[in-house]
Protein backbone atom coordinates (compact mmCIF):
# COMPACT_ATOMS: atom_id res chain seq x y z
CA UNK A 1 0.00 0.00 0.00
CA UNK A 2 1.28 3.47 -0.89
CA UNK A 3 0.20 6.73 0.77
CA UNK A 4 0.60 10.41 0.03
CA UNK A 5 1.83 12.05 -3.16
CA UNK A 6 2.98 8.80 -4.81
CA UNK A 7 -0.46 7.31 -4.23
CA UNK A 8 -2.04 10.41 -5.78
CA UNK A 9 0.26 10.18 -8.83
CA UNK A 10 -0.44 6.45 -9.33
CA UNK A 11 -4.20 6.94 -8.92
CA UNK A 12 -4.13 9.74 -11.51
CA UNK A 13 -2.20 7.42 -13.86
CA UNK A 14 -4.93 4.82 -13.39
CA UNK A 15 -7.51 7.45 -14.34
CA UNK A 16 -5.44 8.25 -17.48
CA UNK A 17 -5.39 4.57 -18.47
CA UNK A 18 -9.13 4.13 -17.85
CA UNK A 19 -9.97 7.29 -19.81
CA UNK A 20 -7.70 6.10 -22.64
CA UNK A 21 -9.46 2.72 -22.83
CA UNK A 22 -12.94 4.29 -22.76
CA UNK A 23 -12.00 6.89 -25.41
CA UNK A 24 -10.39 4.16 -27.53
CA UNK A 25 -13.61 2.11 -27.47
CA UNK A 26 -15.72 5.14 -28.42
CA UNK A 27 -13.33 6.20 -31.22
CA UNK A 28 -13.32 2.61 -32.54
CA UNK A 29 -17.14 2.52 -32.63
CA UNK A 30 -17.34 5.93 -34.35
CA UNK A 31 -14.61 5.00 -36.85
CA UNK A 32 -16.28 1.68 -37.66
CA UNK A 33 -19.63 3.41 -38.31
CA UNK A 34 -18.25 6.22 -40.52
CA UNK A 35 -15.32 4.46 -42.25
CA UNK A 36 -17.06 4.27 -45.63
CA UNK A 37 -17.82 8.03 -45.62
CA UNK A 38 -14.18 8.99 -45.17
CA UNK A 39 -13.63 8.76 -48.97
CA UNK A 40 -15.95 11.76 -49.41
CA UNK A 41 -13.39 14.11 -47.90
CA UNK A 42 -10.34 15.70 -49.50
CA UNK A 43 -7.07 13.77 -49.13
CA UNK A 44 -5.61 16.26 -46.64
CA UNK A 45 -8.82 16.16 -44.55
CA UNK A 46 -8.77 12.36 -44.69
CA UNK A 47 -5.21 12.34 -43.38
CA UNK A 48 -6.10 14.80 -40.60
CA UNK A 49 -9.17 12.74 -39.64
CA UNK A 50 -7.10 9.55 -39.48
CA UNK A 51 -4.49 11.27 -37.31
CA UNK A 52 -7.29 12.56 -35.12
CA UNK A 53 -8.65 9.02 -34.77
CA UNK A 54 -5.36 7.60 -33.48
CA UNK A 55 -4.54 10.62 -31.30
CA UNK A 56 -7.99 11.24 -29.84
CA UNK A 57 -7.72 8.56 -27.11
CA UNK A 58 -4.47 10.24 -25.96
CA UNK A 59 -5.95 13.76 -26.08
CA UNK A 60 -9.03 12.61 -24.19
CA UNK A 61 -6.95 10.73 -21.61
CA UNK A 62 -4.86 13.86 -20.99
CA UNK A 63 -7.96 16.09 -20.74
CA UNK A 64 -9.60 13.73 -18.25
CA UNK A 65 -6.35 13.48 -16.27
CA UNK A 66 -6.15 17.27 -16.14
CA UNK A 67 -9.74 17.40 -14.90
CA UNK A 68 -9.01 14.87 -12.15
CA UNK A 69 -5.77 16.65 -11.21
CA UNK A 70 -5.61 18.74 -8.01
CA UNK A 71 -6.02 21.97 -10.07
CA UNK A 72 -9.61 21.17 -10.96
CA UNK A 73 -10.61 19.00 -8.04
CA UNK A 74 -9.73 21.65 -5.43
CA UNK A 75 -11.03 24.79 -7.17
CA UNK A 76 -14.40 26.11 -5.90
CA UNK A 77 -15.43 27.24 -9.38
CA UNK A 78 -15.40 23.63 -10.62
CA UNK A 79 -17.76 22.26 -7.98
CA UNK A 80 -20.42 21.45 -10.58
CA UNK A 81 -17.80 19.44 -12.46
CA UNK A 82 -16.58 17.52 -9.43
CA UNK A 83 -20.14 16.45 -8.74
CA UNK A 84 -20.06 14.63 -12.09
CA UNK A 85 -16.76 12.90 -11.43
CA UNK A 86 -14.58 12.98 -8.33
CA UNK A 87 -11.70 11.34 -6.55
CA UNK A 88 -11.99 8.14 -4.60
CA UNK A 89 -9.41 7.25 -1.93
CA UNK A 90 -6.81 9.26 -3.87
CA UNK A 91 -4.45 9.29 -0.91
CA UNK A 92 -4.10 5.47 -0.91
CA UNK A 93 -2.87 3.17 -3.69
CA UNK A 94 -3.24 -0.58 -3.25
CA UNK A 95 -0.70 -2.82 -5.01
CA UNK A 96 -3.08 -5.75 -5.10
CA UNK A 97 -5.95 -4.00 -6.79
CA UNK A 98 -7.46 -3.54 -10.25
CA UNK A 99 -5.78 -0.12 -10.27
CA UNK A 100 -2.29 -1.58 -10.33
CA UNK A 101 -3.27 -4.39 -12.74
CA UNK A 102 -4.62 -1.89 -15.28
CA UNK A 103 -1.45 0.18 -14.93
CA UNK A 104 0.83 -2.85 -15.38
CA UNK A 105 -1.10 -4.15 -18.42
CA UNK A 106 -1.13 -0.72 -20.09
CA UNK A 107 2.55 0.01 -19.51
CA UNK A 108 3.54 -3.55 -20.43
CA UNK A 109 1.63 -3.28 -23.71
CA UNK A 110 3.10 0.18 -24.40
CA UNK A 111 6.64 -1.09 -23.82
CA UNK A 112 5.95 -4.03 -26.17
CA UNK A 113 4.68 -1.73 -28.96
CA UNK A 114 7.49 0.79 -28.43
CA UNK A 115 10.15 -1.96 -28.56
CA UNK A 116 8.67 -3.42 -31.75
CA UNK A 117 8.61 0.02 -33.38
CA UNK A 118 12.17 0.81 -32.34
CA UNK A 119 13.52 -2.54 -33.59
CA UNK A 120 11.75 -1.95 -36.91
CA UNK A 121 13.19 1.58 -37.15
CA UNK A 122 16.69 0.31 -36.30
CA UNK A 123 16.60 -2.44 -38.94
CA UNK A 124 15.14 -0.10 -41.52
CA UNK A 125 17.80 2.52 -40.75
CA UNK A 126 20.58 -0.02 -41.46
CA UNK A 127 18.97 -1.44 -44.57
CA UNK A 128 18.32 2.00 -46.05
CA UNK A 129 21.89 2.98 -45.09
CA UNK A 130 23.24 -0.06 -46.93
CA UNK A 131 21.11 0.73 -49.98
CA UNK A 132 22.43 4.31 -49.91
CA UNK A 133 26.00 2.99 -49.91
CA UNK A 134 25.30 0.71 -52.86
CA UNK A 135 23.39 3.36 -54.84
CA UNK A 136 24.59 6.15 -57.11
CA UNK A 137 23.42 9.72 -56.75
CA UNK A 138 21.06 11.05 -59.43
CA UNK A 139 20.22 14.36 -57.78
CA UNK A 140 20.13 15.91 -54.29
CA UNK A 141 17.64 13.44 -52.78
CA UNK A 142 17.28 10.85 -55.52
CA UNK A 143 19.44 7.71 -55.62
CA UNK A 144 19.61 5.07 -58.33
CA UNK A 145 19.94 1.45 -57.24
CA UNK A 146 21.46 -1.06 -59.60
CA UNK A 147 18.68 -3.64 -59.81
CA UNK A 148 16.56 -5.16 -62.55
CA UNK A 149 13.51 -5.06 -60.25
CA UNK A 150 11.40 -2.09 -61.37
CA UNK A 151 10.86 -0.19 -58.17
CA UNK A 152 10.68 3.28 -56.66
CA UNK A 153 10.26 4.13 -53.00
CA UNK A 154 11.15 6.66 -50.34
CA UNK A 155 12.83 5.36 -47.23
CA UNK A 156 14.64 6.62 -44.13
CA UNK A 157 13.02 8.05 -41.05
CA UNK A 158 15.19 11.05 -40.20
CA UNK A 159 16.76 12.00 -43.53
CA UNK A 160 14.71 10.17 -46.14
CA UNK A 161 15.94 9.46 -49.67
CA UNK A 162 14.11 8.52 -52.85
CA UNK A 163 15.28 5.30 -54.50
CA UNK A 164 14.67 4.47 -58.15
CA UNK A 165 15.96 1.24 -59.68
CA UNK A 166 17.79 0.92 -63.01
CA UNK A 167 15.15 -1.67 -63.97
CA UNK A 168 12.49 1.04 -63.73
CA UNK A 169 14.57 3.66 -65.60
CA UNK A 170 15.32 1.22 -68.44
CA UNK A 171 11.80 -0.12 -68.87
CA UNK A 172 9.71 3.05 -68.64
CA UNK A 173 9.97 6.18 -70.75
CA UNK A 174 11.64 9.30 -69.34
CA UNK A 175 8.29 11.11 -68.75
CA UNK A 176 7.02 8.21 -66.63
CA UNK A 177 10.29 8.10 -64.68
CA UNK A 178 10.06 11.86 -64.06
CA UNK A 179 6.48 11.52 -62.76
CA UNK A 180 7.53 8.67 -60.46
CA UNK A 181 10.47 10.71 -59.12
CA UNK A 182 8.19 13.71 -58.51
CA UNK A 183 5.80 11.41 -56.65
CA UNK A 184 8.63 10.11 -54.47
CA UNK A 185 9.88 13.65 -53.84
CA UNK A 186 6.37 14.50 -52.61
CA UNK A 187 6.67 11.67 -50.06
CA UNK A 188 10.02 13.13 -49.03
CA UNK A 189 8.48 16.62 -48.73
CA UNK A 190 5.70 15.29 -46.48
CA UNK A 191 8.20 13.16 -44.45
CA UNK A 192 5.88 10.19 -45.08
CA UNK A 193 8.19 7.37 -43.88
CA UNK A 194 8.47 8.98 -40.42
CA UNK A 195 4.75 9.76 -40.32
CA UNK A 196 3.90 6.20 -41.37
CA UNK A 197 6.09 4.87 -38.60
CA UNK A 198 4.53 7.15 -35.96
CA UNK A 199 1.03 6.44 -37.24
CA UNK A 200 1.55 2.68 -36.99
CA UNK A 201 2.75 3.13 -33.39
CA UNK A 202 -0.43 4.98 -32.36
CA UNK A 203 -2.77 2.76 -34.37
CA UNK A 204 -1.33 -0.34 -32.67
CA UNK A 205 -3.48 0.53 -29.61
CA UNK A 206 -6.61 -0.38 -31.58
CA UNK A 207 -7.99 -3.85 -32.25
CA UNK A 208 -6.18 -5.70 -35.11
CA UNK A 209 -9.09 -5.12 -37.54
CA UNK A 210 -9.27 -1.39 -36.93
CA UNK A 211 -5.47 -1.08 -36.83
CA UNK A 212 -5.23 -2.71 -40.27
CA UNK A 213 -7.98 -0.54 -41.71
CA UNK A 214 -6.54 2.69 -40.27
CA UNK A 215 -3.11 1.91 -41.72
CA UNK A 216 -4.54 0.94 -45.11
CA UNK A 217 -6.55 4.16 -45.32
CA UNK A 218 -3.53 6.22 -44.28
CA UNK A 219 -1.28 4.44 -46.82
CA UNK A 220 -3.73 5.11 -49.67
CA UNK A 221 -4.24 8.72 -48.55
CA UNK A 222 -0.47 9.29 -48.49
CA UNK A 223 -0.13 7.84 -51.98
CA UNK A 224 -3.02 9.98 -53.27
CA UNK A 225 -1.51 13.10 -51.70
CA UNK A 226 1.82 12.32 -53.41
CA UNK A 227 0.05 11.56 -56.71
CA UNK A 228 -1.53 15.00 -56.83
CA UNK A 229 1.33 16.99 -55.26
CA UNK A 230 2.66 18.32 -58.57
CA UNK A 231 -0.60 18.04 -60.50
CA UNK A 232 -1.85 21.45 -61.63
CA UNK A 233 -4.35 20.56 -64.36
CA UNK A 234 -6.45 17.69 -65.67
CA UNK A 235 -3.91 16.72 -68.31
CA UNK A 236 -1.17 16.26 -65.71
CA UNK A 237 -3.56 14.19 -63.59
CA UNK A 238 -4.21 11.91 -66.58
CA UNK A 239 -0.47 11.55 -67.15
CA UNK A 240 0.08 10.51 -63.53
CA UNK A 241 -2.81 8.01 -63.79
CA UNK A 242 -1.33 6.54 -67.01
CA UNK A 243 2.10 6.22 -65.40
CA UNK A 244 0.57 4.52 -62.39
CA UNK A 245 -1.14 1.90 -64.56
CA UNK A 246 1.94 1.37 -66.76
CA UNK A 247 4.19 1.00 -63.71
CA UNK A 248 1.78 -1.41 -62.03
CA UNK A 249 1.66 -3.53 -65.21
CA UNK A 250 5.44 -3.61 -65.31
CA UNK A 251 5.80 -4.33 -61.59
CA UNK A 252 3.25 -7.13 -61.83
CA UNK A 253 5.64 -9.07 -64.06
CA UNK A 254 8.18 -9.25 -61.25
CA UNK A 255 7.28 -11.54 -58.42
CA UNK A 256 9.50 -10.33 -55.63
CA UNK A 257 6.73 -10.92 -53.10
CA UNK A 258 5.72 -14.50 -53.78
CA UNK A 259 4.92 -15.06 -50.11
CA UNK A 260 2.13 -12.50 -50.31
CA UNK A 261 0.21 -14.11 -53.13
CA UNK A 262 -3.31 -14.41 -51.85
CA UNK A 263 -6.75 -13.23 -52.83
CA UNK A 264 -6.98 -10.56 -50.16
CA UNK A 265 -3.76 -8.93 -51.29
CA UNK A 266 -4.68 -8.96 -54.95
CA UNK A 267 -8.01 -7.42 -54.11
CA UNK A 268 -6.39 -4.79 -51.94
CA UNK A 269 -3.75 -3.84 -54.51
CA UNK A 270 -6.31 -3.60 -57.26
CA UNK A 271 -8.56 -1.50 -55.10
CA UNK A 272 -5.76 0.87 -54.14
CA UNK A 273 -4.63 1.37 -57.74
CA UNK A 274 -8.25 1.83 -58.81
CA UNK A 275 -8.87 4.33 -56.04
CA UNK A 276 -5.78 6.32 -56.97
CA UNK A 277 -6.57 6.39 -60.69
CA UNK A 278 -10.22 7.30 -60.06
CA UNK A 279 -9.19 10.05 -57.65
CA UNK A 280 -6.85 11.51 -60.28
CA UNK A 281 -9.53 11.43 -62.99
CA UNK A 282 -12.37 12.57 -60.78
CA UNK A 283 -13.93 16.04 -60.85
CA UNK A 284 -15.89 15.43 -57.66
CA UNK A 285 -15.97 18.21 -55.12
CA UNK A 286 -14.78 16.64 -51.89
CA UNK A 287 -15.99 17.77 -48.48
CA UNK A 288 -13.75 20.10 -46.43
CA UNK A 289 -12.66 19.45 -42.83
CA UNK A 290 -15.77 19.13 -40.62
CA UNK A 291 -14.44 21.46 -37.90
CA UNK A 292 -17.69 21.96 -35.95
CA UNK A 293 -18.53 18.25 -35.86
CA UNK A 294 -15.01 17.39 -34.75
CA UNK A 295 -14.93 20.01 -31.97
CA UNK A 296 -18.33 18.88 -30.72
CA UNK A 297 -17.12 15.26 -30.89
CA UNK A 298 -13.98 16.02 -28.85
CA UNK A 299 -15.99 17.84 -26.15
CA UNK A 300 -18.59 15.04 -26.02
CA UNK A 301 -15.91 12.37 -25.90
CA UNK A 302 -14.13 14.17 -23.03
CA UNK A 303 -17.38 14.48 -21.05
CA UNK A 304 -18.37 10.85 -21.74
CA UNK A 305 -14.90 9.60 -20.79
CA UNK A 306 -14.81 11.70 -17.61
CA UNK A 307 -18.18 10.50 -16.38
CA UNK A 308 -17.50 6.94 -17.55
CA UNK A 309 -14.23 6.81 -15.58
CA UNK A 310 -16.17 7.67 -12.42
CA UNK A 311 -19.04 5.28 -13.18
CA UNK A 312 -16.65 2.49 -14.15
CA UNK A 313 -14.73 3.07 -10.93
CA UNK A 314 -17.95 2.75 -8.91
CA UNK A 315 -19.03 -0.36 -10.85
CA UNK A 316 -15.70 -2.18 -10.47
CA UNK A 317 -15.31 -1.35 -6.80
CA UNK A 318 -18.90 -2.40 -6.05
CA UNK A 319 -18.22 -5.73 -7.78
CA UNK A 320 -14.77 -6.48 -6.42
CA UNK A 321 -14.34 -4.22 -3.40
CA UNK A 322 -10.61 -4.02 -4.33
CA UNK B 1 21.01 -7.96 -42.14
CA UNK B 2 23.10 -5.25 -40.49
CA UNK B 3 26.46 -4.26 -41.96
CA UNK B 4 29.09 -1.91 -40.54
CA UNK B 5 30.80 0.77 -42.64
CA UNK B 6 34.05 -1.21 -43.11
CA UNK B 7 32.10 -4.38 -43.88
CA UNK B 8 30.28 -2.54 -46.70
CA UNK B 9 33.58 -1.24 -48.10
CA UNK B 10 35.28 -4.65 -47.94
CA UNK B 11 32.31 -6.23 -49.69
CA UNK B 12 32.44 -3.55 -52.43
CA UNK B 13 36.18 -4.23 -52.85
CA UNK B 14 35.65 -7.99 -53.16
CA UNK B 15 32.88 -7.57 -55.71
CA UNK B 16 35.43 -5.83 -57.91
CA UNK B 17 38.55 -7.83 -56.96
CA UNK B 18 37.69 -11.42 -56.21
CA UNK B 19 39.11 -13.62 -54.88
CA UNK B 20 41.51 -11.88 -52.50
CA UNK B 21 43.27 -12.81 -49.27
CA UNK B 22 43.36 -10.69 -46.12
CA UNK B 23 46.76 -9.17 -47.02
CA UNK B 24 45.55 -8.02 -50.44
CA UNK B 25 42.44 -6.47 -48.90
CA UNK B 26 44.57 -4.87 -46.19
CA UNK B 27 47.07 -3.40 -48.66
CA UNK B 28 44.19 -1.70 -50.50
CA UNK B 29 42.57 -0.28 -47.35
CA UNK B 30 45.92 0.67 -45.77
CA UNK B 31 46.39 3.21 -48.57
CA UNK B 32 42.81 4.43 -48.61
CA UNK B 33 41.62 4.48 -45.00
CA UNK B 34 44.32 3.08 -42.70
CA UNK B 35 43.60 0.44 -40.04
CA UNK B 36 45.37 -2.80 -39.18
CA UNK B 37 45.57 -6.27 -40.75
CA UNK B 38 43.76 -7.65 -37.68
CA UNK B 39 40.79 -5.32 -38.28
CA UNK B 40 40.57 -6.47 -41.90
CA UNK B 41 40.85 -10.15 -40.88
CA UNK B 42 38.07 -9.84 -38.31
CA UNK B 43 35.90 -7.91 -40.80
CA UNK B 44 36.35 -10.71 -43.34
CA UNK B 45 35.45 -13.28 -40.67
CA UNK B 46 32.31 -11.39 -39.75
CA UNK B 47 31.26 -11.27 -43.42
CA UNK B 48 31.82 -15.04 -43.66
CA UNK B 49 29.66 -15.53 -40.54
CA UNK B 50 26.97 -13.30 -42.09
CA UNK B 51 27.00 -15.65 -45.08
CA UNK B 52 28.07 -12.91 -47.48
CA UNK B 53 31.58 -14.27 -48.15
CA UNK B 54 33.02 -17.72 -48.83
CA UNK B 55 36.64 -18.73 -48.38
CA UNK B 56 39.00 -21.42 -49.65
CA UNK B 57 42.37 -22.32 -48.20
CA UNK B 58 45.24 -21.35 -50.49
CA UNK B 59 48.59 -22.39 -48.90
CA UNK B 60 48.68 -20.76 -45.45
CA UNK B 61 46.09 -18.11 -46.20
CA UNK B 62 42.40 -18.02 -47.03
CA UNK B 63 41.12 -16.54 -50.27
CA UNK B 64 37.82 -14.72 -49.84
CA UNK B 65 35.11 -14.14 -52.44
CA UNK B 66 31.53 -12.84 -52.27
CA UNK B 67 28.92 -15.53 -51.82
CA UNK B 68 26.18 -13.23 -52.96
CA UNK B 69 26.31 -11.07 -56.09
CA UNK B 70 25.87 -7.31 -55.74
CA UNK B 71 22.54 -7.38 -57.61
CA UNK B 72 21.29 -10.24 -55.45
CA UNK B 73 22.06 -8.36 -52.23
CA UNK B 74 20.36 -5.23 -53.55
CA UNK B 75 17.34 -7.36 -54.53
CA UNK B 76 17.20 -8.79 -51.00
CA UNK B 77 17.42 -5.30 -49.46
CA UNK B 78 14.68 -4.00 -51.75
CA UNK B 79 12.52 -6.93 -50.72
CA UNK B 80 13.19 -6.24 -47.03
CA UNK B 81 12.53 -2.52 -47.04
CA UNK B 82 9.54 -2.68 -49.35
CA UNK B 83 7.60 -5.53 -47.79
CA UNK B 84 5.10 -2.86 -46.85
CA UNK B 85 4.21 -2.42 -50.51
CA UNK B 86 1.62 -4.76 -49.19
CA UNK B 87 -0.32 -2.18 -47.25
CA UNK B 88 -1.61 -4.78 -44.84
CA UNK B 89 1.81 -5.53 -43.57
CA UNK B 90 2.25 -4.17 -40.08
CA UNK B 91 5.77 -2.92 -40.68
CA UNK B 92 5.06 -0.15 -43.10
CA UNK B 93 7.61 2.63 -43.09
CA UNK B 94 8.57 3.22 -46.68
CA UNK B 95 6.40 5.09 -49.15
CA UNK B 96 6.33 3.22 -52.44
CA UNK B 97 5.05 4.33 -55.83
CA UNK B 98 2.87 1.28 -56.31
CA UNK B 99 2.04 -2.04 -54.74
CA UNK B 100 3.80 -4.97 -56.35
CA UNK B 101 1.98 -8.17 -57.03
CA UNK B 102 2.51 -10.61 -59.83
CA UNK B 103 -1.15 -11.58 -59.53
CA UNK B 104 -2.58 -8.16 -60.37
CA UNK B 105 -5.53 -8.45 -62.68
CA UNK B 106 -4.35 -7.48 -66.18
CA UNK B 107 -7.95 -6.94 -67.38
CA UNK B 108 -8.62 -4.50 -64.58
CA UNK B 109 -5.51 -2.51 -65.50
CA UNK B 110 -6.56 -2.52 -69.18
CA UNK B 111 -9.95 -1.14 -68.16
CA UNK B 112 -8.28 1.63 -66.16
CA UNK B 113 -6.04 2.43 -69.12
CA UNK B 114 -9.09 2.64 -71.42
CA UNK B 115 -10.82 4.91 -68.93
CA UNK B 116 -7.82 7.27 -68.87
CA UNK B 117 -7.71 7.30 -72.66
CA UNK B 118 -11.43 8.10 -72.83
CA UNK B 119 -10.97 11.04 -70.44
CA UNK B 120 -7.99 12.21 -72.47
CA UNK B 121 -10.05 12.19 -75.67
CA UNK B 122 -12.86 14.10 -73.96
CA UNK B 123 -10.40 16.74 -72.81
CA UNK B 124 -8.92 16.95 -76.30
CA UNK B 125 -12.39 17.37 -77.87
CA UNK B 126 -13.17 20.14 -75.38
CA UNK B 127 -9.89 21.89 -76.17
CA UNK B 128 -10.54 21.63 -79.94
CA UNK B 129 -13.92 23.34 -79.60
Amino acid sequence: MIFGEWALALNIFTITVLAFIIANIFVSIIFWSVKSNIQNYTVSTRKSLLWLCVLLPWITALTVTLFFSPIFQSGAMFVWLTELAHWHHHEVFYFLSWHSISLIVFFGFSIYIATQSLVLAYKNHHQIGLLRTLATKKSENVLVIDSSIPTAFTGGLIKPSCFVSTGLIEQLNSDDVEIIIQHELAHLHYADPLKKWLFSFFSAYFTPNINKMLKSLMAISMEQAADSFFVKNQQQAQNVASTLVRFTKLAAKYSVHKQYKNELLVHFCRQSIEQRVLQLLSNTQFKPFPMKVILLGIILLSVISTTSVDSLHHAIETLFNH
Amino acid sequence: MLLGELEKQVLEYLWKNQPADAKQVYSYFEKNRGGSLNTIQSTLERLVKKDLLSRVKNGHAYKYFPKVARQELIGQLIKNVTHDFVAEDENSIVAAFSSISSDLDEDQLDKLEAMIEEQRNKLQTKADR
